[in-house]
């Protein structure tokens, strides 16, 4: 477990030019910025491209990073979020049928068709996800991903505990809303 | 469906992701190369003082020489062309 203040202490060594210190800083939050620019472009290829390029921009602009209270990895999270914000733009530019936009089906322990309806149904509510603002994407990342609490996500949001609360209630009730529209539209 | 059962499928579903170890390993060793931009705005202040010092006496003395050069060039007699 890596304490708050070893963090800065390699930050400041980041800061400073020490390609150890980042490479540090690197390991640590890979694997979670992955996992947030995933769930946000809906494939790996594109997830690996993008998260590759959050590193690449966080290590030449680095010394644009200021401790001020904020966490290391919201300053991260900032550049993933322009980064999926300009792949977006230039999909909408140069619209393509991407393989992973195909619903994958696994056969393991359930029956084919239970599989399959589950599967259409997890794609489907990845979909709704995907059209949600990125501000509450982000949250529902971080609250079921990374398993964080509502002051976690608050630090790293840039709000208050009770904002993130009320934040996460209006995203749940318009996932909700958004499953009915599919659920009366398909009977 | 209703909120709790929306939240244990969000729970069941969105779960953590890892990325491939090749991916990791190359981005790892990409960053090992490339050269990291030293920050100068995080420089002590005295180090800032003596840049701006260095730079300073570096531009007057490139002016004197400029100077220098020009008297020069402005003190040498012109040839003289006349006919015999």
């Amino acid at each position: 477990m890596v304490t708050e203040h070893e963090e800065d202490a390699v930050l400041q060594r980041a800061l400073q030019g020490d390609k150890e210190a980042f490479g540090w800083l690197y390991e640590r939050y890979v694997e979670r910025i992955y996992n947030y620019v995933y769930y946000r472009v809906g494939n790996p290829h594109d997830a690996e491209d993008i998260t590759a390029r959050v590193f690449y921009r966080a290590m030449h602009h680095i010394h644009h990073y200021t401790q001020r209270g904020v966490p290391f990895s919201a300053w991260l999270y900032r550049i993933a979020h322009n980064l999926i914000a300009n792949w977006h733009r230039d999909r909408a530019r140069h619209p393509e049928i991407s393989l992973s936009d195909v619903p994958t089906l696994h056969y393991k322990g359930t029956a084919p068709e239970a599989s399959i309806v589950q599967d259409q149904e997890k794609e489907a509510l990845f979909q709704i996800i995907r059209r949600l603002s990125p501000e509450r994407q982000h949250l529902l990342v971080l609250k079921f991903v990374e398993h964080l609490s509502n002051a976690e996500i608050g630090a790293i949001m840039g709000r208050s505990e009770g904002a993130i609360k009320s934040l996460y209630h209006r995203t749940l009730l318009a996932l909700r809303q958004e499953l009915e529209k599919i659920e009366k539209e398909s009977e | 469906m209703n909120e709790h059962e929306l939240e244990k499928r969000l729970f069941e579903w969105m779960r953590p992701v890892a990325p491939r170890e090749e991916f990791v390993r190359q981005v790892g060793h990409r960053l090992h190369a490339l050269s990291m931009p030293v920050s100068y705005t995080r420089m002590a202040t005295w180090q800032t003082l003596l840049l701006l010092l260095g730079g300073f006496f570096a531009f007057g003395i490139l002016l004197i020489l400029l100077a220098k050069a020009f008297l020069g060039l402005l003190s040498k007699p012109g040839k003289e062309t006349g006919t015999a």
